[in-house]
């Protein structure tokens, strides 16, 4: 007995690390999205948990289960975690009724991130639609922070919702507007009394702006009926499918290549995604 | 006995079968098919739970149930927490050091199917540490197959009645002995301490191989494997999708008695002073794999995913791993209820 060695099977991959709600936003008016801030209980989970703009965590609620969720707070906004949560499943719902101060499970984290190197010097084109803005959330804080406003063009950002009570990040979008170095639109789909921002959906309005291609990449999120469209306006607008950038969602369970749920053709959303660029997607099977 | 190197051949007479499983069940545990109200399936057994025991001349024939569920189990904890969200995670999930347990009478094809398994749990970027441990601890003593069976197709898949692949310990037959050849540390672990077995000689080796060739030649089918593999790469879109699922009911027993469909759910089970993570096995073949929690699917009726099954094994697994994610072992052509058999598909798909 005993010849096989085995080694170490190192870390299990299942397995979260705790954290605890420090701090929920209401987004919505209806109160259906929250914005979670959460620390993790260990200060040295940090030193495994390093992420970048476009990847995502399982988060669980103990005793209802998992569910994978964008990474919303950029990695240089230091020492806590933020996730944009829309309350529409088992998980969610649980996670809208967590108060602050309970405590989570959060792992990964899993997938692939924008390609922030291959941005470096470029114009960016952020295109969002409703809660499709929380993993462009994460980008847009990364490339406007004092480490690394300097490595972009020009940024801008054209952010709807169905209305202006759909808005998410509003305290945000605020700030972002009045920076000088964001040309920033922000639409809502119907007239509303009070409203002086832009009327119209996401691609009209896209169309209306018409950003040049040169030198520039668009990063888009949101409802599929809008990233359809968006992509079409891009294209007509002459982006390459190389320009653009979208971030896919799927069901997932392990977020690690296992469980088998959340593949396009070959590609594990999960592990090959959630990014894929719009070259990408139209290689793929359109099965998603 | 002296040393032994990997692959060297010994004999075993089948009369001392019986007195080698009672070696190995001193020592380790032992995992072997056995009947549960007619379902064959790997699970702990004693030497006397072995069909025959004392006169045990032959292993048994082929599992109902796959050989996977003893690595990768249908149902199984990976952690518990309290109310506080304290994790303690399962005993399975720790390193393992040396082997305890021995899995007796597999047939090549689920010998074969942990290394298709081990792609994706033993991969390198992620372990499954529950996997990998059963994995680690567990020795593989497989049996030739003399009389392959009727739906038995693993000579199309790369595998054979005789392959190794997978396997620590091997037993062919070879007249009214059996050929013994240890294939890994593991293998010949097993060995040690019983004495009676015997270098082959050419007599023996030659009887051995009388019998492989004649098995070979009674794996029936002959299916376009290949050929069906470079068709399905570019046939995600065609027609033939249409009717090639139309008998299908969804119903999911070709992938839980697949050897080699690895797909699980994790959820929680909530007691009241906390709760269980699980994991069980999951299927393709059901709506609920793939739906979102917006109501969309994208794999909405029974054409996507049986394409997503048909493709998962025959194109995607190719394209991720280079093999093919078949051992051709029959039971999902032998279990389906409407006979909806892999083979014709694939036939179909060759000869698009």
């Amino acid at each position: 007995m005993g010849q096989a060695t085995i080694r170490d099977t190192g870390v299990n991959p299942y397995v979260p690390y705790l954290a605890m709600i420090t701090q929920i936003t209401r987004e919505t008016e209806a109160n259906d999205v929250k914005t979670f801030r959460v620390e993790f209980r260990d200060p040295s989970a940090w030193e495994r948990f390093r992420y970048m703009p476009g990847q995502f965590a399982e988060v669980s609620v103990f005793g209802v289960g998992e569910a994978p969720i964008s990474i919303t707070s950029s990695p240089t906004q230091r020492g806590y975690l933020e996730f944009s949560v829309k309350k529409i499943g088992r998980v969610t719902t649980a996670l809208h009724y967590s108060p602050e101060g309970t405590i989570i499970g959060v792992r990964g984290p899993y997938g692939n991130t924008f390609p922030v190197a291959d941005m470096q010097g470029k114009d960016i084109i952020f295109i969002g639609g409703g809660i499709g803005l929380a993993p462009l959330r994460s980008l847009i804080n990364y490339v406007l922070s004092d480490e690394h406003r300097g490595e972009f063009g020009q940024v801008r950002i054209i952010y709807g919702a169905r209305s202006s009570g759909d808005l998410v990040f509003k305290a945000e979008l605020e700030r972002w507007g009045a920076r000088a170095d964001i040309d920033q639109v922000v639409t809502i789909d119907r007239p509303e009394e009070g409203w002086t921002g832009r009327v119209g959906f996401v691609p009209a309005v896209l169309k209306e702006v018409a950003p040049r291609p040169d030198g520039a990449v668009a990063v888009t999120c949101g409802p599929p009926i809008m990233i359809k469209f968006v992509l079409s306006t891009l294209t007509e607008l002459g982006f390459a499918p190389e320009q653009v950038v979208t971030t896919l969602e799927m069901r997932m369970k392990c977020g690690v290549g296992k469980c088998g749920r959340c593949n396009i053709g070959s590609k594990y959303v999960c592990r090959d995604g959630p990014v894929f660029t719009y070259r990408q997607l139209l290689d793929m099977p359109q099965e998603y | 006995m002296g040393e032994r190197g990997s692959g060297k051949a010994l004999v075993m007479s089948k009369r001392d079968l019986g007195a080698f499983v009672r070696h190995l069940a001193a020592s380790y545990t032992l995992l072997a098919p056995i009947d549960e109200g007619g379902v064959t399936r790997f699970a702990a057994a004693g030497a006397d739970d072995i069909r025959g025991s004392g006169d045990l001349e032959s292993a048994p024939a082929l599992s109902k149930r796959p050989l996977k569920e003893i690595f990768f189990p249908q149902e199984e904890v990976l952690f518990t927490f309290d109310a506080g969200g304290k994790v303690e995670v399962a005993a399975s999930a720790a390193p393992v050091d040396e082997v305890t347990r021995v899995a007796f009478g597999v047939r090549p094809c689920d010998a074969r199917s942990l290394t298709l398994l081990d792609l994706v749990f033993d991969a390198a970027d992620y372990k499954d540490p529950y996997y990998v441990s059963r994995r680690r601890s567990t020795a593989v003593v497989t049996f030739a197959c003399p009389e392959p069976g009727v739906a038995c197709f693993c000579t199309s898949v790369g595998g054979g009645p005789y392959d190794e692949t997978g396997s620590d310990l091997m037993f062919a037959e070879a007249g009214e002995a059996y050929l013994v050849r240890p294939l890994s540390a593991k293998g010949e672990g097993l060995l040690r301490g019983f004495d009676a077995v015997r270098e082959a000689g050419d007599a023996d080796l030659a009887a051995a191989r009388e019998a492989e060739a004649k098995a070979a030649t009674r794996v029936a089918g002959n299916v376009p494997v290949d050929a069906a593999v470079s068709k399905l790469a570019g046939a995600f879109g065609d027609a033939a999708w249409d009717d090639v699922h139309r008998k299908c009911l969804g119903c999911a027993v070709c992938t839980y008695l697949c050897p080699t469909c690895h797909c699980f759910d994790i959820g929680d089970e909530a007691t009241r002073a906390g709760g269980e993570r699980v994991r069980n096995w999951d299927s393709c073949m059901f709506p609920l794999f793939t739906l979102h929690a917006s109501g969309h699917n994208p794999r909405p009726s029974r054409k996507e995913r049986f394409r997503q099954r048909i493709m998962h094994k025959f194109n995607y697994f190719v394209e991720n791993n280079g093999r093919v994610a078949c051992v051709g072992c029959g039971r999902c052509v032998e279990n389906c209820p409407v006979n909806l058999d892999v083979r014709k598909v694939l036939e179909a798909f060759a000869a698009l």
